[in-house]
């Protein structure tokens, strides 16, 4: 090889990329116009592919709001003109819709309250999945076992019937009740998610920490879970969709959600002698998608911010450098 | 000494071992055991559930129901097993039936995700997307009110299950399917073009072979998903289990004894299923998707 020929070792320099602005507005304008959303999509795919090596978060952030809307774009299009063909109505009256969107607030209180009593459930139960004591490891094996195994309509029919009945409970609240069977349900799959993430935390961190006398409960907070978060929030965000999907499920023992508005709505329309439409459903279903979608933005944000954190800032300059280790810095004049 | 012995008596055992193991690769499909055994069981069973289980028209006990004070009695909970074998074989049934249109209808939403034409791919995508982050229990309701809108189709509330829970749980195959038939090797598909095979040829000898064993364990999952949420239908007049339930609870005023046994029986049915899915898994070394 001649000398003449520069090494091509040296870092690339850092070119702007006009583009990955373009796919971030044209994503962001996808919102209240939904026809740009696949060009941003097919954009952010071009770009993606093509490159590998700066940051990518704002081409995902960009290409996944315009997938998101295309989507919708795409589904509302599609299965209305089909609807329209069989000799439907197209859309609800506003005032069915403002109680569809009342009671998605109940929905998403569901969500909510099943989702804390999920993680707090699969934490307790994943670390204990992995503890010393052979009958903790057995009865939190069998907890994982009985939340997998159980269908949640059932447990759900369990918790807010039989349960309240069978050790004479008041009947406090469905809500309550049906949330704590979604929960359980959540627990056991979160449980494992938890396992499998924190056996993939590398053995050298843990040995690492117990080298600095750090307690178990310091371990777990500061050194595993932490690292562990990459690989948990992933298959989490899913989970989350599986529960909201199960929510549906609470309108069965009278919970006023979503579905169980939509049944009156169908009453009504029964009553009215208008049939059973089918377009009724098709709207509750894009209200669901809707809310799945926001769920797996929030997750996709959180993940974000999680590999963000990961990730080197820059050299601070000797004013930014706090002031114990300014002062114990060789070279450095405070 | 005894670790000598152990070694001597191994090492003894061993080649013997190897002769009674032989792999032979070479036999046809239909004349191995280790395949045969468990497709013919599978379809007896799959053939059984499907042909003689006829879902009961009510659930009648025969036993007078305890009185009201009683909050559990162990003697009507003990009578109603029968009855609820009865409504958990319809709801069987009924996952059966759904998976198998799960899985056929699964494999083309893959084909269709791959399709190198995007008017094609994305739709599909699209579709995938949406069944997939939204609720079985609206999508029955879905399929009810278009097939009651629908004059002159007539579909059975099983059928109707069959269609809501096979569509439903086909997105999730075809993520499956997708994952596995990226895992074949690059090569495979060049030598399958190098040796100037036919797109059928290809996909039926040399893709599907290596791409489906790998997702088995996958599929194993999503079916015993399928059965966990099989149940519902009862909406949608499924005389399954939950049917069963509800209807020994309207009838008896007693719901505590019902229920618990429809989810007692659940899980003496789905934690086999979920521990054989887990034995396959182990089984076939298998690439997390």
């Amino acid at each position: 090889m001649s000398m003449n020929v520069p090494s091509d070792t040296g870092a690339p320099p850092e070119i702007e990329h006009p583009r990955t602005k373009l796919v971030l507005v044209l994503g962001l304008l996808s919102i209240p116009i939904p026809l740009l959303g696949p060009v941003a999509w097919w954009m952010g795919n071009q770009e993606l592919r093509q490159r590998d090596d700066d940051d990518r978060g704002q081409l995902v952030l960009g290409r996944t709001i315009g997938m998101v809307m295309s989507i919708l774009l795409l589904v509302v299009l599609g299965l209305l003109v089909t609807l329209a063909a069989v000799g439907q109505g197209w859309l609800l009256t506003g005032g069915q819709y403002r109680t569809l969107i009342k009671a998605s607030l109940v929905t998403i209180q569901i969500l909510i309250y099943s989702f804390a009593l999920g993680i707090v459930l699969s934490l307790v139960v994943g670390v204990a999945r992995l503890s010393d004591h052979r009958w903790i490891r057995g009865a939190a094996l069998a907890f994982v076992e009985f939340a997998r195994g159980i269908s949640s309509i059932i447990l759900i029919f369990i918790m807010a019937v039989a349960i309240p009945i069978l050790l004479d409970v008041p009947q406090a609240s469905k809500i309550l009740l049906a949330a704590i069977a979604l929960g359980i349900n959540m627990g056991g799959y979160g449980a494992e998610i938890i396992r499998g993430a924190i056996l993939s935390v590398p053995k050298g961190q843990v040995e690492a920490s117990l080298s600095l006398n750090l307690t178990p409960t310091q371990r777990l907070r500061h050194v595993i879970l932490p690292q562990a978060m990459t690989v948990i929030l992933p298959p989490m965000g899913n989970l989350t969709i599986e529960i909201l999907k199960g929510t549906a499920l609470v309108s069965l023992v009278g919970v006023a959600d979503i579905m169980q508005s939509a049944n009156n709505i169908r009453q009504e329309q029964l009553f009215a002698q208008e049939g059973t439409k089918a377009v009724l459903f098709l709207n509750v279903l894009v209200l669901y998608f809707i809310l799945a979608q926001i769920v797996n933005v929030l997750f996709k944000l959180w993940e974000r911010r999680v590999e963000k954190s990961y990730e080197g800032g820059r050299t601070l300059t000797p004013d930014e450098l706090p002031a114990h280790i300014r002062h114990a810095t060789p070279g450095v004049t405070g | 000494m005894s670790a000598i012995d152990d070694a001597a008596t191994e090492a003894a055992e061993a080649p013997e071992e190897r002769e009674i193991e032989e792999y032979r690769p070479h036999r046809k499909w239909y004349r191995r055991a280790d395949i045969m055994v468990p497709v013919l069981v599978l379809v007896v069973v799959y053939a059984l559930l499907v042909g003689y289980v006829e879902s009961p028209n009510f659930f009648r006990t025969r036993m007078e129901a305890p009185g009201g004070l009683v909050n559990f009695d162990w003697m009507w909970f003990f009578h109603l097993i029968p009855l609820m074998l009865q409504g958990l074989l319809v709801t069987i049934k009924g996952a059966l039936l759904g998976f198998a249109v799960a899985v056929v209808l699964g494999f083309f939403l893959a084909l269709g995700r791959r399709a190198k034409l995007p008017f094609v791919s994305w739709p599909t995508m699209a579709v995938i997307e949406f069944i997939r982050s939204t609720p079985v229990l609206v999508q029955l309701f879905f399929w009810l009110a278009l097939e009651r809108a629908i004059p002159g189709l007539n579909l059975s509330p099983i059928a109707l299950l069959m269609v809501g829970l096979g569509v439903h749980y086909a997105t999730y195959c075809s993520e499956a399917y997708r994952a596995g038939i990226n895992s074949v090797d690059k090569g495979q598909w060049e030598a399958a073009t190098a040796l100037n095979l036919s797109p059928a040829t290809k996909w039926t000898r040399v893709v599907i072979p290596q791409a489906v064993p790998n997702v088995l364990p996958a599929l194993g999952n999503y079916l015993v998903a399928a059965f966990k949420d099989a149940p519902m239908a009862f909406v949608i007049g499924v005389h399954g289990v939950l049917f069963f339930a509800d209807q020994v609870a309207a009838e008896t005023f007693r719901v505590t004894e019902p229920y618990l046994i429809a989810g007692a029986g659940f899980l003496v049915a789905s934690l086999p299923a979920a521990w054989a899915v887990r034995q396959l898994e182990r089984k076939i070394a298998y690439e997390r998707i």
